[in-house]
């Protein structure tokens, strides 16, 4: 590396050197040892050596109590904008897909224009899709990668609103919804946010509603309302495996929900627990 | 990795910024510059290996770019930069001092300091941050002690003789 500054002549003697490390500590034992008797007996050096400790301890607490206020948001912010993009890399192509975009107005503040102006559309992953997984549990899977992992803003309304929740949910879907109580297998819920639909039906709003753990773990609940004929078939659970994520979901009407979480997690009790609940 | 393990480092860095930078805003911007660059450079960092010292090479780098830039001398001029203890809050008189000795240090000499002493790393962690040979760490570290002794404790003229002697033996 070079130096804007010039050279400096001559090594440190190794005596010096090693009185350096005696005052930072990094000696072993037995030569700390060898210092202290060597300083006992040369006042002099003795007394310059307790100057580099007072030193050493002087600017250790000007580190530690120099007054800090609270980290500026642009600093913060820098970090978060390139999460936020991180996060994005991952998910964007199927969330490109599931139209989540528009409900997010890029409200992670990414300029992805800039970086991919006149570069390569981007992939969309509804080719690789299998027929035997109905749409809304893709995007159900999607949903939870986009928003659990949302510092700020993972509900749009909160729990606190609940009645305003899902009497808003309610209306937006069309039907009248009902929340499911997980606090007996550890989750609160967080709060819910309203998600376009599948983008071959225009008007078909999804919910999802989100939970927290006391871990911090989060798990969603999404919620499609089909139009007569395009109600997916099978009721039973059905299990959906996508990158960092798993998917329980099942058709029970013309409702379709899906739980998705972190693999980790067991799934099968959350859905018997919310199945019951809607159908009781 | 997820970037956003950088947010815990920032109350640290904005400490040793301003050690290093002698001065509040100078320090936020360095920090500002640090942040920006790791997040370029995410991919660069391995993860596994120690966080901080990647953001204190990262910030040791930028700081020496935006001296040459100033055209600033040794860090010398710094001195006459510092703000006086005009508002309330400010440090006692040997704090001051201190940060002034400090401050006047050359920043190589002052980055050294700063990394041996209050960050507490080891001889060969500050050349690895630094960049430069353990040789030139310890030879900063002697100079820039031997510089804060004289600056803060005025010796009689005698004794200083001496240990100018010595230093230059």
């Amino acid at each position: 590396m070079s130096s804007p500054f010039p050279p400096k002549p001559a090594s440190l003697p190794p005596d010096e050197a090693r009185l350096h490390a005696f005052v930072d500590g990094q000696l072993p034992p037995e030569e700390r040892d060898a210092v202290q008797a060597q300083l006992a007996a040369d006042p002099a050096t003795a007394a310059r050596v307790a100057q580099w400790q007072a030193q050493r301890q002087a600017l250790r607490s000007l580190a530690r109590d120099w007054p800090l206020d609270e980290t500026p948001p642009d600093l913060s912010g820098i970090v978060m904008r390139a999460a936020s993009a991180q996060r994005w890399r991952r998910v964007l192509p199927q969330a490109l897909a599931a139209g989540l975009l528009l409900s997010l107005g890029l409200a992670g503040g990414y300029q992805w224009g800039r970086h991919d102006a006149g570069g390569p559309a981007w992939p969309v992953l509804s080719a690789g899709r299998a027929a035997s997984v109905p749409e809304f549990a893709r995007q159900a899977g999607v949903a939870y990668a986009v928003y659990s992992a949302e510092k700020r803003h993972p509900v749009e309304v909160s729990a606190a609103e609940q009645a305003h929740l899902v009497q808003w949910l309610s209306k937006r879907l069309g039907r009248s919804l009902k929340v499911p109580v997980l606090t007996d297998r550890g989750y609160t819920l967080l709060g819910g946010r309203l998600l376009p639909g599948d983008a071959a039906q225009p008007g078909s709003p999804r919910a999802q509603f989100m939970y927290e753990n006391a871990d911090g773990d989060r798990l969603t609940l999404y919620v499609a309302v089909f139009k007569p004929g395009a109600v997916p078939g099978g009721a039973e659970f059905r299990l959906l495996q996508q990158e960092g994520r798993t998917t329980l979901y099942w058709v029970d009407g013309e409702f379709g929900y899906a739980l998705s979480a972190q693999p980790s997690t067991e799934l099968h009790p959350l859905a018997e627990r919310v199945h019951e609940q809607l159908t009781g | 990795m997820a970037v956003e393990q950088l947010l815990l480092h920032i109350p640290a860095l904005r400490r040793y910024a301003r050690l290093l930078t002698g001065d509040a805003t100078r320090a936020d911007d360095l920090v500002q510059d640090t942040l920006e660059r790791a997040c370029r450079k995410w991919s660069l960092w391995r993860p596994g290996t120690a966080l901080r010292p990647w953001l204190l090479s990262i910030m040791h780098n930028l700081h020496l770019n935006q001296l040459r830039d100033w055209h600033l001398d040794e860090g010398h001029a710094l001195l006459d930069e510092l703000p006086e203890a005009a508002d309330p809050g400010a440090p006692a008189g040997e704090r001051l001092d201190l940060e002034r000795a400090l401050a006047g240090l050359p920043p190589g000499q002052r980055a050294v300091m700063l990394l041996v002493a209050v960050e507490e790393y080891t001889y060969a962690e500050a050349a690895d941050i630094l960049g430069v040979p353990v040789g030139t760490v310890m030879s900063r570290l002697h100079r820039g002690r031997e510089a804060l002794r004289q600056r803060l404790a005025p010796s009689p003229v005698g004794a200083q003789i001496v240990t100018l002697a010595r230093v230059k033996r």
